[in-house]
């Protein structure tokens, strides 16, 4: 331990309290001895300092030992302290009742000096691993968190707003750093570049994927109006990225132009989950053509379509996050499709309980923690017009 | 969970894998693979899925890690025997397009 272990000693007898702590300098330890007489001080101390172990009589005058052993157990910022419990009795009961409280060790009284000292020492050494382990904790912890606000860095500060247009995003990480990732290029007046990806895996590297793909987008402007030809050239160099690092990573990505005059999109898909263009009368999942996930294969074509939006009518990107969820009582993960989640549904799928779902999914991440990444982008044409 | 048995024949390896290939126990299969191939500088392999019941997007990551081995050394790789699901992601993944797919086992090991 980088510093003297902090030990709490709780008897009501101040004899039985000095005879403990005697015991302990026999042990040759250097440590900070805090002394406690009832209940209502050793959670004060306990609250003050950062302890390193407790020996806790049971029977105290405000309470029982029992009783803040099981609330020390019960919280998670102190559950960690290691716990010995003093019974007065060698008494079958009372080892039960301490065990079921959470304590780590019992102690007979007469306390037995030699006995004591193994005890404490064993347990010191126990807490001193996990102080350890709890510190890489916390710097990995502290590194994920910067890691996670650069990754939010990368994401368009807002959504483009325009007069015929409504675009709707959600972006929900799930702990920590996620692979999800989307972009909004604005082309000029007339076009909207619109990016949805997936960067299979997580954690830190994911991080640093989705600032290589950023990073690529911006340095392939010539290819802004072409998704086909942007797709091509960001897979040879996501590829190149990836063999160069060694990483198995792949990205699935769909990139297309929104053509704001006559509310086109034309886009390209990377192995990414198909668009989906809702409207009254159902879904369309936009599936034909179809290339390759980004990272794999260099020198892969992609092929390019179009679909232009009417009025009443939805575009829905999308990752497979929203299909993945625990909604209406599916199990995460039991769909593989968005289809797949419609297929089971007592409605047939229409752009009303698309909407119904979009409503389902921000309700329910506000509220839940997720286990994968949650983002859609969903495109229409305003309606304020007519 | 899932657990991998390697196996070495005399012109290639059969790797067979058995339970649910996702995040979590995945970067070890997939290690475990990549050294048994390296190993036995044998890149001729068969991945047998017939006992895979469900598969995520890390355990497509292993797919593509072991195809991607392959690929580099030259060696033929064969996928076998992928249950309704796991086909279907990985043709959703598009991955159909590239990787060398047979039904059964010994199907695979006619191609081999």
């Amino acid at each position: 331990m980088a510093r003297n272990p902090n030990i709490l000693l709780v008897d009501d007898y101040e004899v039985n309290l000095e005879l403990l702590e005697a015991y302990l300098d026999l042990s040759g330890i250097s440590m900070n001895i805090y002394k406690a007489v009832n209940c209502a001080e050793a959670y004060d101390c306990i609250q003050r300092v950062n302890l390193d172990l407790i020996l806790l009589d049971v029977m105290l005058p405000d309470g029982s030992g029992y009783d803040v052993c099981r609330n020390l157990k019960s919280t998670q910022q102190y559950r960690g302290v290691p716990v010995i419990i003093l019974t007065a009795l060698d008494d079958k009961q009372n080892m039960l009742e301490g065990l079921k409280a959470g304590a780590d060790e019992f102690l007979t009284k007469p306390v037995d000096s030699h006995e004591l000292i193994l005890r404490v020492k064993n347990l010191l050494k126990m807490k001193e691993i996990a102080n350890d382990l709890d510190e890489r904790y916390s710097q990995l912890h502290r590194e994920l968190v910067i890691a996670t606000e650069l990754q939010k860095s990368f994401l368009p500060r807002s959504v483009p707003a325009y007069d015929n247009v409504d675009i709707e995003v959600l972006y929900k990480p799930s702990s920590y750093i996620g692979g999800d990732f989307y972009d909004f290029i604005r082309i000029d007046d007339n076009h909207l570049g619109v990016l949805i990806c997936d960067v299979k895996g997580h954690g830190v590297a994911s991080a640093m994927i989705t600032a290589t793909i950023k990073f690529q987008l911006y340095d392939l402007k010539q290819y802004y109006l072409q998704p086909d030809q942007l797709l091509e050239r960001l897979n040879n160099r996501l590829e190149n990225f990836f063999s160069s690092t060694g990483n198995d990573y792949f990205v699935t990505a769909v990139y297309g132009v929104l053509h704001l005059d006559d509310v086109t999109f034309c886009y390209s898909n990377a192995g990414h989950s198909y668009p989906c263009l809702c409207s009254a009368d159902g879904l369309t999942m936009l599936e034909n053509q179809q290339g390759l996930p980004l990272g794999i294969l260099s020198g892969m074509g992609y092929d390019q379509q179009q679909v232009t939006l009417t009025l009443g009518q939805e575009l829905f990107l999308y990752t497979d996050g929203i299909y993945e969820i625990e909604l209406r009582g599916k199990e995460a993960r039991s769909c593989s499709s968005l289809t797949d989640f419609f297929e089971g549904e007592a409605q047939p799928a229409t752009i009303r309980q698309m909407h119904e779902l979009q409503q389902e999914i921000y309700r329910y991440t506000a509220t839940h923690q997720i286990a994968d990444d949650i983002n859609y982008i969903a495109i229409r044409l305003n309606e304020r017009e007519d | 969970m899932c657990q991998v048995h390697l196996e070495k024949q005399d012109a290639y390896l059969v790797a067979t894998l058995n339970g649910e290939l996702i995040l979590g126990c995945t970067g070890e299969i997939k290690e475990q693979v990549k050294s048994y191939a390296e190993a036995n500088q044998q890149y001729n392999m068969i991945i047998d899925l017939t006992e895979v019941s469900f598969i995520d997007s890390s355990g497509l990551g292993a797919l593509i890690a072991w195809f991607k081995m392959a690929n580099q050394q030259q060696g033929n790789l064969v996928f076998c025997g992928m249950t309704d699901h796991v086909r279907k992601v990985v043709g959703y993944a598009k991955l159909d397009k590239i990787f060398t797919l047979a039904d059964t086992l010994d199907e695979a090991k006619a191609m081999m």
